[in-house]
Formats: structure tokens, sequence, C-alpha cells
């Protein structure tokens, strides 16, 4: 459009048109023309110098200068047709600046040098790798003030949720400086895969456990984990001021509610691992206790240094390890001794640890203007005027941190009991590292060794401040990295045989991450941590980083196995159809940042993320409508995922021939024994043992007969899938030669059919296969994949389906805690959505009771805000994926009627669930069971008789 | 002159039964009085009654030339493909409807006398065409009906005059709008797109029908089923089947050995959309194997395991194959593209006609310019199995075989490994072919062997065709 032909209101000013045009076509052609010529004649204007008297056409006049007249020849100037924008977009759109971590703009300024802290990275035996974990709300954040809760949302929400790693440089109690790589991981059972990931690059944890809430879920499943990993397990005991000032215990309650607490991870320790000198305890010092919010760190040794300090002449280690457990201090004879030299006396750590601590507490809450001064003068405590106006809390915290100093107590016990990374390497390589350890590289990476061949293992991906890029988080196990390497970067599925899975990339900048600002770096020496920057592309989930060439040997260490499972699913699909790539770039990038989660089309063609539960999701559908893809998005309603099963063997022997009617294979199905499943879920078994080896689990765990133990052929859907087929066929009657020749295409079949059960297509749990017979073709033309493979699954299927298949769902454990009269309320909640009470019991030395149970996963929508509905907000409850469960009722059961909108009782369930599902996925309504079933097979079961509730 | 006419499509087993070789050539003569002016006599004439076909709605051309037809006479179901090679001329079945059901249920679907409505019919129903026009047009003013309109120069159906096939131009004098598709042909109001109006079908579902609807995917549809006499609303399953269709492509993309599958050897143009797919598939870094074998069942397709995933090219019904059954996908050429062609988008416009993809139809999309990409390897990860998967776009032309030994410029030094698909897959088998077993077994005089095709050896009396 032409500019100078329409005023600032876009009314024509132009000249006349022709009145008599009627045709809108031609006019517009003549406003084209008219353009045209304008832009042709603006030259000859200006060659023109004399203005007025010679004769211009009214089109070529000119009224109003152009805007590049007005606003010069820099200024560029856009006019905006009508309505080619919608008003709510601006037409200049200011800049906008995503952010959705909370940085430091500046390095800020420590009490150490930075250099000081680049130098010690190359002293691996002064590094320790830390994870921080604990249950939910148990001050592991606090211990470092909340600093690294970087995300916006995680400090709206007072959790955690990504982990985070800080790098620091802390003294120990003798002034010696450590490097502390420690991640701080999110207590929230939800994102215990977070923990996994850190777990994975470090030597060893820290679980924090409330001192008042003791032992909880995931206290107990952490232990587990890091024994699994083989990590080295320290304890702190954290809030030991809620004891004092909550729930008031008197001194020597407070000692067995600790003492209690310490057994209780014992316990679990000795469940757990076999390894019978793995004990926490005080008195070695892998326990310390804590209050993070006054800044009270100590461990038995620590304190016995303050005594020292301020007595001196004291052997403070000796004297520490009198100061736990039912020892008694003598004041007559100044001896210890195991009994109670009088019934009223105390234990040591009563009388020497808590006994002060309740002394300085109830001094400063109690007592602070007139007595106060006098006492911190005795403990050597000054405090100015000023310091002694303020409110108790920042008051107490000022005192305690005077009294017990650094956190050095916290420090002594990390680096006694947790190794360095050279101390730790052989041990970590041994259980992440795929490959062997006897060679150069294996032996170079146990060493820790700087000037080895580059390996480093990242295991998470922290995006950048923008949500644009991802930065690869590692750890270095040999070899140095530099920036600007090029490096090659192994996938998960890299082996030595199939390399396709692996790139070569230029490594970018290179950091060390401290929570809320970076140190960049320009090399970074084995044993420590190490943010990549350049590298994300290739990077899935978990990565091997090596040297381009001249490593060929370099295998891959083991992806992340996380203790819990993604068993809550989504559906989502963009408001907008255009959008949808936007929307699966977004879900690369949630892919990128969540651990464990799954993000997938299924065969209906729907967009499904999977996650561990709702809070879990909740934030994954943040960030993917926020932070990654702006974009609007729908969500359907939560579902699980299912699986189908068997719980009979089937009533008779199921056949099928192939198409060409050459060969013929007889199977039945029937449950695995308890625990199996789980068994080869978890690797505890693997189908890649020599057959001795897998014979003798199954034949000395399971009680298999030699014969059915040895002849295991495939697990399926695949080498961890929880079901079995057995070849049983005698080899009197079965040619054995000529069946090994089909063992890959029934292999295959059977995958295929494990894969997707017939009931919903769903995967096929808990059932082991049986061949009883099969007669195949001598040619091998008629016995090709394509005749055996289909044929192989229609046989699973018809003897699954002769089996009494159910549905199976996930189930969760669940942990509420709620006071004692909210109790009843919690079960009302459970009973409604058919959960069930397995423990019920109050928890020590406090008025709270926690209450065990089981409940169905996809009733659990919803379940904690019900809950809290119920109880006034007084109970809180966690849930964690626990295990599989068969659903009530038949599934094919056709005389039981779905009503819509009503809730179905529980023999329905089965039913429900399956016609559900199956009309998400858009299959048939029903299963059309015969068509698993070949025509003398049909014949063959109205000649047994057998009855089916299920019409043909 | 001699006239041999193909007859096929199901003739056999739709005629009337006691119906013999006169009685067909005497019907055949009173079907082609219109079109041939018969200067010959009838009795000379040979008949062959061909129903050996591939898909029972498309042409056989290729049978036909076999026998030397003239002229094919296809009679029943039929997909109104077009076929270049010879004169064809449909005949179809005329399946009784009544009337005064079809035409409440239409009321009953459609309380809005103002809507917009096409009606579509299956071809057996053809002919009742004109009288339920007749009865709706005067309630519903913006009804428009579909005539069907056999593309292409040398096909006839019968009862209709050779001249209706010149209505090339697309816009009529009004501002109308004609489209012709899958063999029917039906005017839209001008300003008004086909999502604007919403189909009525006549017909049993099945092939037909959920071809339109694939198509016309943005229309509601309602459907008459003149058998049992009942309408209904269909639009809700077609989502469904969208959403399925897109996992088909995922399983596209993801794959990197291809089998084409050539479904039809009688639909105009498959020649050049099998050559298109050959370069779109190697584009994308894929391998492609050519596969002929008539009519498809699960245990032809599962034969060769080293295949990922199937491309089916046939008539636009035959082409939505329900593939859940097989060992493999199968998809039709459009999702392939989807899944090869980087210009390409999903966007919930489907194609089922592969024509429609080819240079000079209307959803072509060219493949972008080698020179625009960056030769290099693009990462991405697959929404199936979770894993990474590599798109390499391979802009350069393959490496002639007869240069084996010439050195190949390396793509700046961030390949790897070359990836060979059927190496890995080789690697991956517990049979790799015969071993050499140098010492172990002992030496032996040549016997003589085996002699003939595999599927029928000289020495095998009695063989068995079946598969």
């Amino acid at each position: 459009m032409e500019t100078d032909l329409y005023d600032e209101f876009g009314n024509y000013i132009g000249p006349e048109l022709d009145s008599d045009e009627d045709d809108d076509l031609e006019a517009d052609d003549r406003d084209v023309d008219e353009a045209d010529e304008d832009d042709e004649d603006e030259p000859a204007d200006a060659d023109e110098d004399v203005p007025g008297m010679e004769v211009v056409l009214h089109e070529d006049k000119k009224y109003y200068p152009t805007a590049e007249e007005v606003y010069g020849p820099e200024v560029e100037t856009l006019v905006q047709e009508e309505d080619a924008q919608p008003l709510t977009e601006p037409i200049i759109k200011p800049v906008r600046n995503k952010q959705f971590t909370l940085m430091e703009q500046e390095l800020p300024s420590t009490v150490y040098d930075m250099e000081f802290l680049a130098d010690l990275m190359d002293s691996p035996e002064l590094i320790r790798n830390v994870t921080l974990c604990g249950h939910l709300h148990h001050g592991k954040v606090k211990h470092s003030l909340r600093y690294t809760d970087i995300l916006f949302t995680e400090q709206e929400r007072g959790v955690g949720i990504k982990s985070t790693p800080v790098t620091m440089v802390l003294p120990d109690s003798r002034g010696k400086s450590f490097l502390f790589n420690i991640m701080d991981t999110p207590g929230h059972v939800n994102f215990s895969d977070e923990v996994t990931s850190g777990i994975r690059l470090s030597d060893g944890i820290v679980l924090f456990i409330d001192a008042a809430e003791g032992v909880m879920l995931n206290t107990e499943r952490l232990i587990k984990h890091a024994v699994q990993e083989r990590l080295a397990i320290t304890i702190c005991i954290n809030k030991v001021d809620r004891l004092i000032v909550e729930l008031k215990l008197p001194p020597t309650d407070a000692y067995y509610k600790l003492r209690h607490i310490v057994d209780e991870v014992n316990a679990m320790l000795s469940t757990y691992s076999t390894d019978e000198n793995l004990v926490v305890s005080p008195l070695l010092g892998n326990v310390c206790f804590a209050s993070s919010q006054y800044c009270v760190c100590f461990t038995l040794g620590s304190f016995a240094k303050i005594y020292s300090d301020t007595y001196g002449d004291i052997n403070y280690t000796e004297f520490a390890k009198r100061l736990w457990g039912d020892i008694y201090f003598n004041p007559k004879t100044r001896k210890f001794t195991k009994k109670a030299p009088t019934s009223n006396s105390q234990r040591s750590f009563v009388e020497f640890v808590l006994e002060p601590l309740y002394k300085i507490l109830s001094q400063v809450v109690g007592d602070c203007d007139t007595s106060l001064p006098r006492v911190l003068d005795e403990l050597g405590i000054h405090l100015v005027k000023e310091e002694l106006k303020l409110n108790i809390r920042p008051l107490l915290r000022l005192v305690c941190k005077r009294f017990f100093g650094e956190f050095t107590g916290f420090v002594d016990m990390c680096v006694q009991h947790i190794p360095s990374p050279q101390g730790g390497a052989k041990n970590k390589i041994e259980h992440s590292y795929t490959g062997g350890l006897d060679s150069d590289l294996g032996e170079a990476m146990a060493e820790c060794d700087p000037d080895g061949p580059l390996m480093c293992h990242t295991t998470k991906m922290y995006s950048t401040e923008d949500g644009v890029q991802f930065h690869a988080f590692g750890r270095v196990l040999s070899g140095t990295i530099q920036a600007g390497q090029p490096v090659k970067v192994l996938g998960e599925n890299y082996t030595l045989e199939d390399e396709e899975d692996s790139q070569v990339c230029t490594v970018g900048r290179l950091w060390i991450n401290v929570a809320r600002y970076q140190i960049e770096v320009n090399r970074v020496p084995a044993g420590n941590w190490v943010l990549i920057e350049g590298c994300d592309q290739p990077i899935v989930k978990t990565a091997t980083i090596t040297e381009p060439r001249g490593n060929e040997e370099a295998q891959i260490f083991r992806p992340l196995k996380f203790n819990t499972a993604s068993v809550i699913k989504i559906a989502v699909e963009p408001v907008n159809p255009s959008e949808l790539p936007k929307m699966l770039d977004g879900l690369r990038k949630v892919n990128k940042s969540y651990p464990s989660l799954t993000t997938k089309v299924e065969e209906s063609g729907e967009h499904v993320i999977l996650g561990t539960g709702e809070l879990y999701l909740d934030c994954v559908m943040h960030d993917l409508r926020k932070m990654y893809s702006e974009i609007d998005i729908k969500v359907a309603d939560p579902v699980v995922t299912f699986c189908e099963t068997v719980v009979e063997t089937s009533s008779l022997k199921c056949f099928a021939e192939t198409p060409n009617k050459k060969n013929k294979i007889t199977m039945i199905a029937e449950p695995l024994e308890k625990g199996l499943a789980e068994d080869i879920e978890n690797e505890v078994v693997q189908i890649t043992w020599n057959r001795k080896k897998l014979g003798e689990f199954f034949q000395t765990k399971y009680d298999w007969d030699l014969l059915a133990a040895r002849s295991i052929w495939a697990f399926g859907p695949d080498t961890t899938g929880p079901n079995i087929l057995v070849d049983d066929t005698l080899p009197s009657e079965v040619d054995k030669a000529l069946l090994g020749s089909v063992k890959d295409s029934i292999v295959q079949g059977f995958q295929w059919g494990t894969r997707e059960g017939p009931l919903c297509d769903e995967p096929i749990r808990n059932v082991k296969f049986k061949i009883l017979d099969a007669v195949i073709a001598q040619e091998p033309l008629h016995r090709g994949g394509g005749q055996v493979i289909p044929t192989a699954r229609r046989v699973v299927y018809s003897a699954f389906l002769m089996a009494t298949p159910r549905l199976m769902e996930p189930y969760y454990f669940v942990e509420v805690q709620a006071p004692a009269d909210c109790v009843s309320a919690v079960y009302t909640v459970l009973a409604r959505r058919r959960g069930h009470v397995t423990q019920d019991a109050p928890i020590p030395g406090s008025p709270l009771y926690t209450i065990k149970a089981f409940i169905p996963a996809i009733d659990s929508f919803g379940f904690e805000t019900d809950l809290r509905t119920h109880t006034q907000g007084q109970a809180f409850s966690l849930s964690v994926f626990h295990h599989w469960q068969i659903v009530p009722g038949d599934p094919l059961d056709k005389s039981i009627v779905i009503r819509p909108l009503e809730p179905q009782p529980a023999p329905h369930l089965a039913r429900e669930f399956m016609i559900k599902t199956r009309r998400r996925k858009g299959l048939s309504e029903d299963v059309s069971i015969s068509k698993f079933f070949d025509d003398p097979m049909l014949l063959e079961l109205a000649k047994q008789d057998v009855v089916l509730n299920y019409p043909m | 002159m001699c006239l041999i006419i193909l007859m096929e499509g199901g003739a056999k087993e739709k005629c009337p039964s006691g119906m013999d070789n006169s009685f067909i050539l005497f019907y055949l003569q009173a079907l082609f009085w219109p079109l041939f002016v018969l200067s010959f006599d009838i009795r000379h004439h040979n008949l062959i009654v061909n129903t050996l076909d591939i898909s029972s709605c498309c042409v056989d051309e290729v049978a036909a030339e076999h026998v030397g037809a003239d002229c094919i006479v296809h009679y029943g179901r039929a997909c109104l493909s077009p076929s270049r090679r010879l004169p064809l001329m449909y005949v179809f079945e005329r399946k009784p409807v009544v009337l005064e059901t079809c035409v409440s249920s239409f009321r009953e679907l459609y309380p809005n006398r103002q809507s917009h409505v096409i009606l579509l019919y299956d071809v057996n129903y053809d002919h009742i065409n004109d009288d339920l026009l007749a009865l709706l047009s005067s309630e519903y003013p913006n009804i428009s009906a579909s005539t069907l309109h056999v593309d292409g120069e040398l096909c006839y159906s019968h009862g209709e005059t050779h001249g209706q096939h010149n209505v090339s131009s697309s816009q009529c004098q009004n501002g109308d709008q004609v489209v012709q598709q899958f063999g029917r042909q039906f005017v839209l109001k001008s300003g008004l797109t086909i999502e604007d109006y919403s189909v009525f079908f006549i017909g049993h579902e099945g092939a037909t029908m959920t071809n339109f609807m694939m198509t016309w995917n943005r229309c509601s549809f309602c459907s008459f089923d003149p058998v049992t006499m009942t309408g209904r609303t269909e639009s809700v399953s077609i989502n469904k089947a969208l959403m399925k269709r897109y996992y088909a492509i995922e399983r596209a993309k993801d794959a990197s050995v291809v089998g084409i599958l050539v479904g039809t050897l009688g639909v105009a143009n498959y020649l050049t959309i099998i050559e298109q797919l050959k370069e779109t598939i190697h584009r994308a870094g894929k391998k492609s194997y050519m596969f002929a074998m008539g009519k498809l069942n699960v245990a032809k397709l599962a034969n060769f395991l080293e295949i990922d995933i199937y491309v089916l090219i046939a008539c636009p019904e035959n082409s939505l194959l329900d593939s859940s059954e097989f060992y493999k996908p199968v998809v039709t050429p459009f999702e392939m593209e989807v899944a090869c062609n980087k210009k390409r988008e999903w966007s919930g416009e489907y194609v089922t006609d592969f024509r429609d993809l080819l240079p000079g139809g209307s959803k072509h999309v060219a493949l972008a310019n080698p020179d625009d990409l960056e030769d290099g390897d693009e990462t991405d990860v697959s929404l199936i199995t979770g894993a990474l998967r590599m798109t390499r776009f391979s802009s350069s032309e393959p490496v002639s075989s007869s240069h084996d030994s010439s050195l190949v410029l390396r793509n700046q030094a961030l390949t790897v490994a070359n990836a060979n698909t059927a190496a890995t897959f080789l690697a991956g088998r517990s049979w790799q072919g015969l071993e050499q077993k140098l010492g172990e077994t002992p030496v032996v005089k040549a016997l003589e062997g085996r002699k003939g095709i595999a599927i029928a050896y000289e020495e095998e009396p009695t063989i068995d065709r079946d598969h």
C-alpha cells in the first residue's frame, strides 16, 4: 500500500478514484500501477528544482513527505496493513527475557580464593563427592540455607525439584581445606530419580533424618538405594532443636529418641546389605547432629573438641569415644563406667552433650535480658549491644554459631567416612562401567589418573537460565577435560559392536557449578564434577564422554537404574494443532531435563508423558508450557499403565498352524512364581548368563526342575521383561534340531505377543509360556520367519486367553502422618479409594501417627488434596510406586454392563478398565477372541466342552 | 478383428447364478451398445472372465495385457482410480435403497434446513442420485450432490456420456468450485471451502467411506446404510484413526530399511510415485527395497525380517491398511513423505491418493534443496523407543558401486562410524550364513544338488503354491 495516499487514520487522501469504475479487481490493478509509476517518478521529481509553474498531474503531486524524508534514511519505517496482525499482538514486541532460575550476576565474594578452589581440583585426595539426601522436609536444603533452590518454582513451592550441585572449599576441625562437591537432592519421593543421578556421581551420601519424625518412607528407600549403589553412608540427624523446643522432651527421652533413629537405620542397613561392617554410630563418627536453623552441627568428636579447647588437656578423641551409649561419668572417681554410679546419674551423652545444649537454648529463649550476657561470657562468646537486641531466632543462631563454630563436624564426618574420588574410583567403576577393569583404561579410571585417557560420565542435563540450551553435568573419571576440545559422546545404546549411538562434538565452555553461580574453568581433571557446554545434542539421559580417537576400547557407563517406576500417564496435545512441532521440541527438552521421564507416542497416536507422580507431572507440565515451548497444551485426565496377566494354567494345550499348514506349535501359559518377575526386572537374573548359571538360579531359588531350568529360551518383551518362554518339549517327541532352527522366529513371536497383550494392547506380565509340542517342516523354505513369527504370536495369545486372563494395575505405597484425632478420617479417605491400611502406629516421642497403606495408583489422583480436606490440612501424605496387583473381576465377562458416570462395583473394575483403555486406543470395543484360534483349535474347544463364559 | 474383453472386479461371484457365457455376452452386448458401434459379429468374440486381481476395486491392466485384451469391463466394487492403457468400462450393481427411510434419516441428522451438505454414494447406490436429490433439494437449498466422474480419457461408466469429461477447470463462471476427487465430482458454493460442508454418505462403512473421512477429516460425516436402514453420525472415530496414522509416521521415522510394496500395477502414475519415494527415502538416509507381491498377507511380509517398515502403493481405498496384525507396520506414501521430507509437516491434513503427492499434484511438497541443508547429522529422540535417532540427510548421490575402492570425503571428521543397517542386522542374527568349518568336516566329492527354483525344485513332484 502506498503510504502517502492515506492519512494517519487510514483515510484515503490520495488522488480521486474514477467513480465509474465499479469492478474492484480493476481498481486494484490500477492502484498497483499507480504505485509503480510513483516509484519511477520520484527520482525525476528530485531533478526538477524549479517548483510551482509546470503542469503536474494530480496523481503525481506530492502532498505529504514520505516517511524516509521525515525520519531520515537510517530509520526503518513499516506500514502495517489493517488487520494483518491481531490487536492483541504488539507491532513492536518488547524483548522478552525468559528466566526461570535465580542466578547471581557476578561471582560472589567467598571466604576462599577462587584460584585456591581451582588448585584443589588437582589433588583428588582432597576432594569429596557427596550427595545430600533425605526424606521430604528433613532439612537438606536448610543446611545450605536454601541457596540451592534455584528454580523460581522451587522457591514458590518450598520444595526441591532438581538436584543442584554445589562446589565449595570447607575446612575440617584441624583447619585443613577440602574441596566439597555436594549434590543437593530433592526429598520428595516423586523426584527420587534426581537422587539416583546424583548418587551415581558421588562416593558417599549424607542422609538427613529429622530428629522429631525419625526414619520415614523416603529415608528407607534412600538407604536401600545407597546400599545398592555401594556408596558410603553417613547420617545427619537434623532439627535436634525440635526435640527441645517443639516436643519439649526431657534430655533423657531426647537421647532415647536419637538412639532409636540410629538403631532403626542400622536395622535397615543390615536388611539391605550383606556387609556386616556397614553400621552407623556416633561413636564411629559417621553420625552427626545438627539443627540447620540455628547453625548447630556437631559430631561427638567436634563436641569433645570444644571441651578440650575450653579446659585444655583432654584427649578429645578418647573423650568422644565415651560420649555415646550406656556409659556414665562418675564425678567422684572421675572415671567413665558402664554402670550408673547413682540411680539418678545421666548417660554421658546426656550429661556432656544434651544438657549443655538444652541450657544454651533455654537461656537464650527464656532469659535473654538479665543473665544471658554473663552466661555467654563464661562460654567465651562476646556479643555487642546491637546483637543482644536481636530477636530470639537470629540471636540463637548467632550464639550457636559462635559456640559451635563452622560446620567442621560435618566436614570431619565426610572426610573420614566418605572416600576421596581416588579411593572410591575402583568401587565406582566396578559398579557402573560396562567394560572390563583390567585394561589400561580401567586402571587409569581406578587410579583417577588425570593424565589418562578422558572418560567422563554425565548423568544429568541442566538447562540454561532461559531454557534454550542444555549443559551436561558429569564426573570426570580419568583424564582431563579441556574447554574447546573435540570429544566423542557415547550414548546409552553404544556398544563396541554397534557404534551407531555415538557422535563427535566439540566441548564449549566448562564450569564448576555452585548453585546460583558458575565458575568458568579451562580444564577439569579426574575426580571432579563438571558442567559441559556444547555436547548436549546427542545426549538423551546419560552419556559417556571420551577422546575422539585413540580410546577405541572405551565402553559406556551403565544407564541409571531408578528405584521407582513411572506409572502415571498423561496424554498431551497442543490446543492449536499447527503448534505440534513446538510441542515436540518442548517434549524433547523436558525429556532431557527429568531423568526418569518418558515421553512417547502410543499406538493410538497420543503423545503421552510418563512420570512418577502427580507433583512430578505438574512440574513437567509447568516446564513444558512455560519454559520450553510457550504454547497452550491440552492435557487428558491422568491414567496409569496396566499390565495383562494370567492366574491359572491354560485349560488345554493351545496350538496353531502356520498359514502353509506345515508347522504346528503348541503352548500353554501359566503364572510365574512370586517374585520372579521382579527379579528379572531388577536384573537379579539375566538372560545373557550362560545356561548353567541361569539353570542353577532357577533350580535353587524357584525350585524349577533341571530340564525346565536349562531350557529357558527368552524373557519378554525384552531382556528385562517379566515373562519367560520355556521349551518344554521332549527330545523323544520333537526333533530338537528342527525346533532349534526356528527358535529365533518363535522368540520373536513371543516377544511381539508379550509387548502388546490381547486384552487391551498393554504389556503382558508375570506369565510363563511353555512350548509343549512343535511340528516343524523339514524344508527351510516352509519354516521361514514369515510363517512362524505370526503363528508363534497367535499361540501365545490363545494360550494366554485360555489361562484365565486378568488385568494388573500399579499400587502405591502411601505413608500418612496425622495427629491421632485425624486417623479415622484417613481410614475413611483410603477406603473410598480402594486403599487398605497395613500399619498404623504412633511415632515415638511425638503426638503424630504414621499410617502405612496401599492404594491403587489409578485411584490416587487427588488423594493428597482429598486427605487434607478431610483432616483440615493436618495430615500429610507421600506415595510411591510399590507393586503390581491384579484388578478384581474378569475383564472378558460380557455379562457386565458398564453404566456411564457411575462408580463400578469391584468385580466390574477389570472389565471397565479394559473397555476404557480399548476405547482410548481406538480399538474395537471387545476382544475378538476367535481371531487368535485356528478352526481346528475351535473344534477342539467344542469337543473338550471347555466352558467359556465369553462367546467366541 | 477380435475383441477380448476382460471382466473383473469379482464378476463371477456377483453375477446372478446360472448365468452362462452366452448370457454374459448378451448382457455385454446390451451394455456396450452406446459405446461401440458393433460392426462385427458378436459370436466371434473371446470373453475372458478375470477374477484374479490384487485388489478387487482396481482395474488390473497388466493382466488384461497378458491376454491381449482390447477392453476391460469392470464389474462391482470400484475405487474409480484412473487407468491409462485400455478402454475401460465400469458396470455397477444396482442395490436397492428404501428412499423414504433414507430421506427421513437425512432429516433427522440435519435438522437445520440451511445446512451445507454434500451427498456421496457408494458406487452401487449411484442410481438413486436423481431421486434423492429431487426429494431433498426442495427442503435443503444448500445441498450438493456428487456425480460419478471417472477420471481418464478412456474410461466410461454405464450410462454416462463422454462429453462430461471435459470439465477440466475447477472454477465455474459463477464462482462455484468444482471438486473432483476419487471419481466423484461435486460443486461447492463460491466462498465456501470443503470444511464448511458436512458429508452424507450412502453405503456401508468400509474402505470407501474411510477413505473419504480421512481425506476430508475436517468435515462432519453422517452415513446411511441401506442394508440396515440406519443413519448415524460418524465423525467421532476419525480423530482416533488419524492419530493412529500419526503413530505410523513415527514408526516410519524410526525405520532405517524401507520396503516399497507395489500393490497396484494399474493406477496411473504408480511408477512416478515409486521413483519419488525412492528418492525421498534415500535423501533421508534410509535404504529402500521394492517388493511386488500381489495380495498382501501377514506371512508374506514377515518373511523379510530386515525391513523395518513397508510403504504400500495402491489405490486410495486400499492404501489405508490396518497393519496391527502385521509384524512390521505398513504405511501410505503420504506418511512416508511426512516422515522423510523435512518440509512436509504433520498438520492433520491427510492425503490418501498418492497422485496428489506427485509434482503437479495439489499436495505436492518438493524435497528440501540439498544445498540448503547443512550436510550433517541431525539428532532427534525417537518418540517410540526414547532412543536417539540420527537423521542423516545425505544429499550426495549414492556412491556408484563400480568404484568401491575409491575414497570418499569424510563428513567434516564428525562421522564416527559408517552405519550399515544391513550389516547391523546380520550381526544380530543367530544364523549368519554357511560356516566354513575348515578341517572339521570330511572331504567329499561334489554331489548333484537340487535343480530349479526354490518354489518348485525339479525333484519335488507335488508342490504347494499356497504362500
